[in-house]
């Protein structure tokens, strides 16, 4: 078990002792990756999507907390807490499936916004090419697999250290196996970023 | 979808990708630090509190938020907002506090508070079939509009071209707008060179005719008035590539005001406020439904196409205009640029002109408005004499216009009291009328000018109407410094937003109420007797000496033979005068008593002498048109009405019939206009009437029907001409003497007649008394007579239509597809004023309202389908929404949003995104938009790519196969040539062979394919009938699961596979002793902390299998669901406010396998849609749910459903799902706003706190074809049996 693990273990255990600091800490290992694994987008649209994530991984980690006195093996913590990502955004995904289907119109007027040029994001205002690449960028990463997604989440998470992201890979993975994932994670992106745009010229869009 | 490419490109270079992936990451990073210091907050003080925790979602509100976490409070607030079921909450609100209102007992009645804001969604470039689908640029080509005006009269011809660009028959219906005062005597219709003249026919009947030609195939056209400024032209079987050209032609008399002559031709309809609850579902193509208010509300709501977007039609206008001698001194058209082409000239006088609008292909968006003066200050008076065989109504016609007196100043100033209203609605906020001036400002203007111009002795109040009735003071106040300033600034005050409730205040300001008739509002005594004692106030007239005491008892004199209890807590004055009693009209005791709280001394001395007067100050934009005018007619004895109108398209027909009715004058504010000559003509108007308490009287000569009457003709307040219509049945001579009084006193003025035994010209006299007397009847809506009229006269009318059929040919070929021709959206109009509001109240009010219009209109009937209409029809209704109205600037989409502006125009309905159901970000085709043939083919690529081999494809960075495009079907391309890519090639084929007729849209029956929805083998279904069914008791205490297992496989004889291979083998199990069934013995077995790999509980070849997610998915399978029937049954029984295919969807997302979705994130499933048909790939247990949750829906539905599988319905947390009709409350057509109480009505009742879409965690609950589907405990199950059994609650 790598270092991270023993971490996170502790650190469950020490967090259910009431140590305040000990699931900052376990926030800190983990919110990152889990607000990655939540950006996959939902129809409500990628625009929000960031915003969207950040309420899901909130909602990901404050139940954890509270749940933390259920987590049988404190070990597990990471791929315990992807769990509850996954579930939290299924859930989420269903309601803006719901609200998309009762109000899609609307959702499609902050699109049509947002397409007007720019977006307002954290009060900043984007350049809209960026804002566009980046938001191909994660219509992409929503087409890979479960664990392609999450090796490269981990991957550019954990400051490009392939061990650490390697030991955080639910599974056992061997470190070629785990390239290897990576690389074909990374083709696939290439491969789709560029039929992206090519197809971008090409298809009218509605708004 | 757009991530398919028909073409392969280069992929992205590595170092792009890196620096994006790390930006991307980034992005996380930083959002995911900001976000810490709260959530650890949060953490901390859950820790310290103990308290069960609220709900996350309103957690997010710790105060000093960063500029981000407002953000993130901001779209939590309007996640909040955007929730359906919020808007539920709120309608839940509405519920709780009008309960006592809505049950007992549920009836129209209940809904009747909720008024209908029109919404159109979204622009609508082309036509659309009766499936409500979208098949491409509309059928009408061309309008041409010519005008002949000469003297007094004006006549125009509408051309209209129809044209069919497709390779199938269409039936094509267009809604436009004529002149109201015009009388349409002539419809023609020209296919080739024969031309078909139009016959009046009684409606009805007329409609009958056309029908019956329509299907047996001829070609038919049908004109149908809607109102009188309102008509619908449907043409049947237009042939492919056939022109057909209906010709419209209407004759009216000019209108002028002190020298100015104007002609008025309407050019679209602007969309309406239709008050009143909805009767029934929406017609596609229009945007409202009909309402107890206005039944034919889908008939005057055709949908506008976007700002942005053209309807695809034009119109072109020649005026051809001949004074017949006075020379005309200035020409001004002004809302058109025209060009002059022809001019006559009568010596120096200028007396003809011709002219075109300048631009050949205008677009219909705004009235044509031509406005000339003639030199001279008098009128040319004209008498002209028809005689004709009309049947009832033969004989002597005659037409009349005559010079009214110059206007003379009123000396002696009468006592006034003025009472100014203003439209403050959405749509008056939303037209613009110049830049950054809507008519809302321009309302404002005239209203605080026409306070200015009040003289001292006036005495004043302002209301303002939109859902809603603001007064500015109880009652009118003297005309004041201070009093102006107060109303004025109430008047700047004023917000835009809303509906156009009109007939309130149109009570109101007559002050009516809407029981009684007094003029101050104020009921009589026995009108009191008469009305219901349920606790209403009510404020009643009576004469002091009519409260009586006797002994200790007041009572209130109804009559000489009945006495009213009266309950005395205000103090009677005791002077013998009239008085004004406040209080409640209740039961007491079984007794009716008025218990009075106030009573003041009404000053009735002045009321002879006092003026009233009202200013009415709108656009009109309403539907009712017909009970405002009754309102005001009778309601205005004791006031008069003047109305002032303003937008580009105002409702010129209300607003004229408003003020004839009340009799005053109507005035337009159009844009460009000063504002303050119109407000003068107003005070000069109300100063000095030119001739008032006209009378006719004829001598010499037998005349009736005089329109519009003998005594009862309208003040004249401009220096305008009398018109006259009448009959006369003895030819002969004789004199008219006009009667009637100036500001200097009294008039009169005779003249000669001369009534010809014998006069064939000047037909037009006749057409225009019938006219005339079709308006008078109208108000009373005398059928008979107008029916009677319109077929002798040979005049359209509301209750007499046009109708032409070409019977020399026959066409052939099916079916023709209805094609809804849309119109434009009126210039200078703002999609965003016509709904929205800016008080809270009313925000939450149209919230509530917004759920009824948000969702697209869907199809009504079934759909018919020939081959030909399939093809053309959108291949999947589960495509996205339409797109929104683009807003004009920031401030707007703020304010809009804020207002609930989304929800309102939120028409989309559509599901998630592109060709799949969930939607795909990036791809958002909308609805409205045709399904191409290029965007068929990328649904069916996409479903073949998806469903077979999808690791394999070119397109998704696979190096196998790749598609590519042919005539027909995509066609499959290996890449390379090894035996894999020979499998999934030939794989992939033969899925394209195999589900061809579907792919090509030839297929409209499940008969078409074996194997159509999950078939079950009987050994599994005897499995399945045990795993359900049979019960077991047992427990176990820290056992390996496998040895669980074995147990249960001994103790039920049930063979039960582990092919749990993620699973951990060694889980110890623990499970107290119950009697279960064997599924939910075995759920709970397998039961495990770790949701990545919790395993399923599946029969295969009649075997229990206790799998994981990894096995499952490997055992995928596509199965194809025909949902055709069903999809039907919720058009015609449905709510009409969902797509049912996205309903369909919806349900399978809730309830079988929500998390499985891939297109919701999940692993397992996917759904694609071709028409009628799902391509659903599953595990056999999802198809054998879904199977199974149809076979249910079917059975609800009543459609023949034979149980191919077995199951019970229960959802993903193991509830039981039951599906409930509402037939039995509700009828089988229940409206939007009835389910929307019912869903209430569950929901706050029962499992409050439980349902999903409300932050529970319980309960689910959906609707489908006026069924509602729901999930959740057998507890709450009866509850709701019994809550539906019995609303009120009454037998409990």
């Amino acid at each position: 078990m790598s270092d991270v693990m023993h971490d996170d273990a502790s650190d469950v255990k020490r967090a259910l002792a009431g140590e305040a600091d000990a699931f900052a800490r376990l926030y800190d290992r983990h919110a990152a990756v889990v607000l990655s694994l939540c950006r996959r987008s939902i129809p409500s649209g990628v625009r929000s999507g960031l915003a969207e994530a950040d309420d899901a991984m909130q909602e990901t980690m404050i139940r954890a907390f509270r749940s933390l006195d259920q987590l049988d093996e404190p070990d597990h913590f990471r791929r315990w807490v992807y769990g509850i990502a996954r579930n939290v955004c299924a859930e989420r995904r269903r309601a803006a499936m719901r609200r998309n289907k009762h109000e899609g119109d609307a959702m499609k007027a902050a699109h049509a916004m947002s397409d007007a040029g720019h977006i307002h994001r954290n009060g900043q205002i984007d350049h809209a090419d960026d804002v566009e690449q980046l938001d191909r960028l994660g219509e992409a990463i929503d087409r890979l697999d479960e664990d392609e997604r999450l090796a490269i989440h981990l991957f550019y998470l954990q400051e490009g250290s392939a061990a650490a992201a390697m030991n955080a890979m639910p599974g056992t993975l061997s470190r070629s196996g785990f390239y290897k994932l990576l690389s074909r994670a990374r083709e696939k992106l290439a491969a789709l970023m560029q039929s992206d745009s090519s197809q971008d010229a090409t298809s009218e869009r509605a708004v | 979808m757009t991530h398919r490419n028909d073409q392969s490109d280069q992929p992205m270079d590595q170092d792009t990708l890196d620096h994006l992936l790390r930006q991307w990451h980034e992005q996380n990073r930083s959002t995911a630090a900001a976000s810490r210091d709260k959530l650890l907050a949060r953490v901390a003080k859950e820790k310290t509190s103990h308290a069960p925790s609220p709900p996350f979602q309103q957690a997010q509100h710790a105060s000093g938020e960063s500029a981000g976490n407002v953000m993130l409070v901001k779209l939590a607030l309007w996640r909040m907002i955007m929730h359906r079921y919020t808007r539920v909450a709120a309608s839940l609100l509405l519920v709780f506090t009008v309960l006592a209102l809505l049950f007992p007992p549920v009836t129209q009645q209940s809904v009747a508070q909720s008024g209908v804001v029109m919404l159109p969604d979204g622009g609508r470039l082309d036509a659309f079939d009766a499936k409500g689908n979208h098949i491409g640029p509309c059928p009408l080509r061309h309008t041409d509009v010519d005008v002949s005006i000469a003297g007094h009269f004006s006549r125009t011809t509408v051309t209209q071209q129809y044209h069919n660009p497709y390779d199938f028959k269409v039936e094509a219906v267009y809604t436009f707008p004529l002149g109201h005062n015009g009388a349409v005597d002539r419809m023609t219709m020209t296919i080739g060179d024969r031309v078909i003249e139009g016959e009046v026919k009684e409606r009805e009947l007329a409609r009958q005719t056309y029908e019956a030609a329509r299907d047996q195939g001829y070609v038919a056209s049908l004109l149908e008035q809607e109102r009188p400024n309102i008509f619908t032209q449907s043409v049947a079987n237009i042939e492919p590539g056939a022109e057909i050209t209906i010709e419209i032609s209407y004759v009216e008399v000019l209108e002028s005001v002190d020298g100015e002559y104007t002609f008025v031709f309407p050019m679209v309809v602007a969309p309406r406020y239709i008050p009143g609850s909805p009767l029934g579902p929406q017609e596609p193509g229009t945007f409202a439904q009909d309402t107890d208010q206005v039944d034919d509300a889908s008939r005057v709501t055709p949908m506008p196409a976007k700002p942005d977007v053209r309807a695809g039609h034009d119109i072109a206008v020649r005026v051809r205009l001949e004074t017949g001698g006075p020379g005309i001194a200035a020409i001004n058209s002004g809302q058109h640029d025209v060009v002059q082409f022809a001019e006559r000239h009568d010596g120096e006088k200028l007396t003809g002109i011709s002219l075109a609008l300048k631009a050949e292909t205008e677009i219909p968006n705004r009235d044509f408005i031509l406005s000339w003066k003639q030199q001279g200050d008098g009128i040319e008076e004209a008498i002209f004499t028809h005689t004709g065989e009309y049947g009832d109504y033969s004989g002597g016609f005659f037409t009349m216009i005559l010079q009214p007196p110059h206007r003379v100043s009123d000396e002696q100033a009468r006592p006034r009291e003025l009472i100014f209203v203003m439209d403050n609605s959405g749509s008056m906020r939303g037209a613009r009328l110049d830049q950054g001036y809507s008519a809302l400002d321009a309302a404002k203007e005239v209203i605080n000018k026409a306070i200015d111009t009040m003289r001292p002795n006036d005495r004043f109040n302002v209301i303002s109407f939109n859902n809603t009735l603001a007064t500015l003071w109880d009652e009118p106040r003297p005309n004041t410094p201070e009093n102006r300033a107060i109303a004025q600034r109430f008047v700047d005050q004023r917000q835009g937003g809303g509906g156009t409730e009109m007939a309130n205040a149109v009570f109101a300001a007559l002050g009516a109420n809407q029981f009684g008739q007094d003029g101050r509002g104020l009921l009589t005594a026995e009108q009191l007797a008469n009305l219901p004692a349920d606790g209403r106030r009510v404020s009643v007239r009576a004469h002091q000496t009519d409260v009586v005491q006797e002994q200790f008892r007041h009572q209130l004199r109804v009559n000489d033979e009945q006495l009213i209890d009266v309950h005395l807590i205000a103090q009677i004055p005791l002077v013998a005068r009239h008085l004004q009693l406040d209080g409640r009209w209740m039961t007491r005791a079984g007794r009716r008593v008025f218990m009075i709280d106030r009573a003041s001394v009404l000053d009735d001395t002045d009321d002879d002498e006092l003026m009233r007067i009202v200013l009415f100050v709108t656009d009109g934009l309403v539907g009712n048109d017909e009970a405002i005018i009754r309102a005001v007619r009778d309601h205005s004895q004791q006031s008069r009405m003047f109305t002032i109108g303003m937008s580009r398209s105002p409702n010129r027909y209300l607003l004229d019939k408003m003020a004839e009715a009340g009799r005053g004058a109507a005035d337009y504010v159009l844009p460009g206009d000063d504002v303050s000559p119109i407000v003068q003509r107003f005070a000069d108007r109300i100063a000095t009437p030119v001739l008032t308490d006209i009378s006719l009287s004829f001598d010499g000569v037998e005349v009736v029907d005089v329109m519009p009457g003998l005594d009862r003709l309208p003040d004249l307040f401009d220096f305008s001409p009398l018109v006259i219509h009448g009959r006369y049945t003895d030819p002969g001579s004789g004199s008219l003497t006009i009667r009637g009084r100036t500001g200097a006193g009294p008039y009169q003025r005779t003249l000669d007649l001369e009534f010809p035994a014998d006069q064939r010209d000047h037909d037009v006299s006749a057409t225009l008394w019938a006219r005339a007397n079709i308006d008078q009847r109208m108000i009373d809506d005398d059928k008979q007579t107008i029916i009677a009229l319109g077929e002798q006269f040979q005049i359209m009318s509301k209750y007499t239509s046009f109708v032409a059929v070409e019977k020399q040919r026959k066409t052939i070929d099916g079916e023709s597809v209805l094609v809804r021709v849309p119109i434009e959206f009126p210039e200078g109009m703002a999609w965003e004023g016509v709904f929205g509001s800016d008080r809270g109240n009313d925000a939450l009010v149209d919230s509530v309202r917004g759920i009824r219009h948000s969702p697209p209109p869907p199809p009504r009937s079934a759909p018919s389908a020939p081959g030909r209409q399939s093809r053309s029809a959108a291949a999947t209704q589960l495509t996205p929404p339409p797109s929104s109205p683009s807003f004009g600037s920031s401030s707007d989409e703020e304010r809009a949003r804020d207002q609930g502006y989304g929800f309102a125009a939120g028409g989309g309905g559509g599901g998630g995104g592109g060709g799949g159901l969930f939607g795909e970000p990036g791809q958002e085709r909308s609805r409205e938009e045709p399904m191409s043939k290029r965007e068929r083919r990328l649904v069916i690529s996409d479903i073949v790519t998806d469903l077979v081999a999808p690791n394999a494809w070119q397109e998704f960075g696979g190096d196998l196969v790749t598609m590519q495009r042919s005539d027909g079907l995509p066609k499959v391309h290996r890449v390379t040539d090894s035996a894999e890519a020979r499998d999934v090639a030939n794989r992939a084929t033969e899925f394209l062979d195999r589900y061809e007729p579907i792919f090509s849209g030839t297929a409209l029956h499940s008969d078409a394919f074996k194997g159509v929805g999950y078939e079950e083998s009987p050994e599994n279904l005897a499995t399945l009938t045990a795993l359900h069914e049979q019960t077991i008791k047992i427990g176990f205490d820290a056992v390996p699961l496998e040895r669980a297992i074995g147990i249960l496989q001994d103790e039920t004889g049930l063979e039960i596979k582990m092919d749990w291979r993620d699973g951990p083998r060694t889980h110890i199990v623990t499970l107290p002793k119950a009697t279960r069934t064997i599924v939910v013995t075995l759920n709970a077995l397998v039961e495990t902390q770790d949701p990545f790999s919790k395993p399923m509980i599946v029969v295969r070849d009649g075997t229990i299998v206790i799998t994981g997610d990894e096995a499952a998915r490997r055992e995928a399978h596509v199965v194809v669901y025909d949902i055709r029937d069903l999809i039907a049954a919720a058009m015609s029984r449905g709510s009409a406010r969902f797509e049912p295919k996205d309903q369909i969807v919806g349900l399978l997302s809730e309830l079988v396998d929500p998390y499985g979705w891939r297109e919701m994130g999940g692993e397992t499933g996917s759904v694609h849609a071709l028409d009628h048909w799902l391509f659903i790939e599953n595990t056999t247990e999802i198809h054998r749910a879904i199977e199974h949750l149809f076979t249910q829906l079917r059975a609800a539905l009543g459609l023949a459903a034979e149980q191919r599988v077995y199951g019970r319905a229960i959802d993903d947390g193991g509830l039981p799902v039951r599906i409930y009709t509402l037939d039995a409350i509700l009828g089988d057509k229940p409206s939007s706003e009835a389910i929307d109480q019912v869903i209430g009505m569950i929901m706050s009742r029962v499992d409050t706190n439980g349902w999903r879409d409300h932050g529970g965690d319980v309960s689910t609950m959906l609707e489908f074809a006026s069924l509602l589907v729901i999930a959740t405990t057998p507890e709450n199950h009866s509850a709701i049996d019994e809550l539906l059994r019995d609303p009120t609650g009454q037998r409990r």
